[in-house]
């Protein structure tokens, strides 16, 4: 069976070419990192399986190219994303102020709805720091999302980042919020002190079928 | 036509549904090399090489639109049992096992239609095995992996007549294969309370009846 | 029979337009009597869906759920205890009879021009009852009375329309002394055994709401107040899958619409819906009714 996970969640990656997508996700599916730079073509895939309240979720993210060549088909991955993580690099003055197009593509291809998270990357390197938390913090509170700021190199937030927006997306479709907690309370009882096989058919026919 | 996995892919890429069916004749099979994720990941690259097949389109035959006929025939009984047709054409309440969920008569439908999938990928020839993909309005992908490999191009007669043509034969066959697939959809999955949009199926019933049609085609 | 009551969406999207074109609404217009409706299938189970989901949110336990969901069958329960025995009344002998068995339902439906055709078997013969939809103007009004058709379709229009002033011509007042109750010689009266009862369940109801009469009717040979209604495949919850904790809930429902029914013919009961499937119905379900003590009681004393 198949069935080994309860829900799938799609998050998308997205920011300028270089703030270190990939990094972040290789840090948070493999805790590995990689010091080489590699130009991701088109999108990427990475899995993590996590569970959040008994059930297992399966967090399929898609490491989009930041490159602008590739933007006619990142567009198409918006559709049905449940979280759009947009990163910039906190080295970087542009890819912070990219940010802003990023969210104009977000409002043009996502579903309303889609939550989102700012995160500014590289962190670990304060001495190179352009982009103040104050000033990010300050713009992602205009923009109503959350912010973080992480390092992939050692890994500081990267497991909140991804978590904290899984346990949102969880919560905003809780359908099944009751089900587990008393299905156990019933049933079991009322079922041990009945017997359905003993019985007489009041009914002429011998079937019910005509 | 043996089909060896069915795929559903939701709008957004996300691989919803997926079935080995190692019926008879599939001793390759055995074991399977790929886990879960890696299946994930096909599905999702798949989404994306549709996405990229439909734009890449070549500007004449977009031109010439008009001129391809995308009606599917209609292929009478497929994946139904014959003994379904008779319970139902008889009208009495008898066993369920040939029952078509919402829908009246002894087939899921009896007209030809029009395929939805225009632009994007509809069939992959491998020497290994050949795809099928079946997209509906909403943006939903049916797709079906047969084991059954289709004559290379070179091969094929040179006559112009379609029908004739084993490649667009088996097209009919699986697209109407997986419309009734989606007509299971339909009933047993979008009808469910329980099932969260998007998510993955696991109803034992839309098991259950996608089972039963594959062992009906095979 | 079943397939009967489906439709297809070419014929639903037909019935949405001539609903349209009404502009009372036909709820409080429409005629007591037994005309047979046909309902989408899908329609009715994305609704029942919808139920579903609305009620489990909003519960917090699933005892909740299985009450709220209960009660709104109740509701339905208890108007369908009048409206059948209204109905039953109508031809005394064999109206119960020819709809208890499916088959000899032979009301054929003429959805043309707005117009039903209703047949209905009496003890004596057959009496057509022509019933036309009051939505249409007063001059086709008048033009069908003119029209060559028995007294009593106009007999029953007549009844039709008397609790609605505005659409009375004079031409109606005429015939007022004809009414609907010409045909009902006497009301049937209410079942007072549980035997007779839950076969007017298991007949009357079951061919109400599903066109078919149920599977069968079971006496309990354990405890003397159990008995049980079974149905080999439920229409409302055949999409429901059974490997969710809740989906044996869903059927409370129809619980709820029994409940109703037999509380408010004064049997005071409980009913819990049960799976037993066989090779053959893998969805059988029972229905079990647990009737208070004290029906049990005025039952020992009748007889």
């Amino acid at each position: 069976m198949n069935s080994e996970y309860d829900y799938l969640f799609k998050l998308l990656l997205i920011g300028n070419s270089g703030v270190g997508k990939s990094c972040l996700l290789l840090r948070f599916s493999d805790d590995t990192y990689t010091n080489d730079y590699i130009s991701t073509i088109g999108v990427d895939f990475k899995i993590k399986t996590v569970e959040l309240d008994g059930k297992t979720v399966k967090l399929q993210i898609w490491d989009t190219a930041g490159q602008e060549r590739f933007r006619t088909i990142t567009s198409s991955y918006y559709r049905g994303s449940h979280g759009i993580i947009i990163v910039y690099d906190v080295t970087d003055q542009d890819s912070f102020d990219g940010v802003k197009m990023w969210l104009q593509e977000i409002d043009r291809y996502a579903t309303s709805t889609v939550l989102k998270l700012l995160v500014g990357n590289k962190c670990d390197l304060e001495d190179k720091r352009v982009v103040e938390y104050d000033v990010a913090k300050e713009f992602a509170d205009s923009n109503k999302m959350p912010f973080l700021e992480t390092s992939a190199l050692n890994s500081t937030n990267v497991e909140e980042a991804f978590l904290t927006m899984a346990r949102q997306i969880k919560e905003s479709m809780n359908q099944q919020k009751m089900e587990d907690s008393n299905a156990a309370s019933k049933g079991g009882d009322k079922n041990s002190n009945v017997n359905l096989t003993g019985g007489q058919s009041l009914t002429n026919s011998s079937s019910g079928c005509c | 036509m043996a089909i060896q996995s069915l795929l559903i892919v939701n709008k957004s890429g996300g691989l919803i549904y997926h079935r080995n069916f190692t019926g008879t004749g599939s001793h390759e099979q055995q074991k399977q090399p790929l886990n879960s994720n890696d299946y994930l990941i096909l599905a999702s690259t798949l989404h994306g090489v549709f996405a990229i097949a439909s734009q890449l389109t070549p500007k004449a035959l977009q031109l010439s639109q008009t001129q391809i006929d995308y009606t599917i025939p209609y292929i009478p009984n497929l994946g139904t049992s014959s003994g379904a047709a008779n319970a139902t054409s008889s009208g009495g309440r008898g066993s369920n096992i040939g029952k078509l969920g919402s829908f009246k008569g002894d087939d899921f439908f009896k007209d030809s239609f029009t395929s939805w999938n225009k632009s994007g990928l509809r069939q992959l020839c491998t020497d290994q095995f050949t795809m099928f993909i079946y997209q509906t309005m909403s943006g939903l992908k049916f797709i079906a992996i047969s084991s059954t490999v289709m004559p290379q191009r070179q091969d094929l007669n040179p006559d112009r007549n379609k029908n004739i043509n084993p490649n667009n034969l088996a097209i009919q066959v699986a697209d109407n294969f997986l419309r009734k697939v989606y007509c299971l959809y339909s009933d047993y999955v979008m009808k469910d309370p329980f099932y969260s949009m998007e998510m993955p199926i696991k109803s034992d019933l839309f098991e259950k009846k996608v089972n039963a049609m594959i062992d009906n085609i095979s | 029979m079943t397939q009967k009551t489906l439709i297809t969406p070419a014929e639903n999207s037909t019935t949405i337009t001539q609903m349209d074109t009404s502009r009372s609404s036909r709820l409080y217009t429409e005629s007591l009597m037994f005309k047979k409706d046909n309902v989408s299938l899908s329609a009715m189970t994305f609704l029942y869906q919808e139920m579903i989901s609305y009620l489990h949110q909003s519960s917090t336990t699933m005892a909740e759920f299985e009450k709220k969901l209960s009660n709104y069958g109740e509701s339905i329960g208890l108007r369908l205890l009048e409206l059948l025995n209204f109905r039953a009344s109508l031809s005394p002998k064999s109206f119960i009879d020819s709809s208890s068995s499916a088959t000899t339902t032979t009301a054929t439906t003429t959805t043309t021009s707005n117009i039903t055709t209703t047949s209905a078997t009496t003890g004596t013969g057959t009496a057509k009852i022509i019933s036309e939809n009051r939505t249409r103007s007063k001059s086709t009004t008048s033009k069908l009375a003119n029209d060559t058709r028995t007294s009593s379709n106009s007999a029953l229009r007549d009844h039709n329309t008397h609790h609605h002033h505005h659409h009375h011509t004079l031409e109606r007042e005429k015939n007022l002394d004809v009414s609907l109750c010409k045909y009902i010689t006497k009301m049937r009266r209410r079942d007072l055994k549980i035997l007779d009862i839950l076969q007017f369940i298991h007949g009357t109801l079951w061919s109400y709401l599903f066109n078919h009469v149920s599977d069968d009717l079971v006496k309990s040979s354990e405890r003397a107040n159990e008995y049980m209604i079974i149905d080999n495949s439920p229409v409302l919850t055949q999409f429901i899958p059974n490997n969710n904790n809740a989906s044996l809930s869903c059927n409370y429902f129809v619980c709820g619409i029994i409940k109703g029914f037999l509380l408010s013919a004064g049997f005071p009961c409980s009913v819990n819906p049960h799976t037993m499937s066989t090779d053959e119905f893998d969805e059988r379900l029972v229905y079990l009714i647990q009737f208070d003590q004290e029906v049990l009681e005025r039952e020992a004393l009748r007889a």
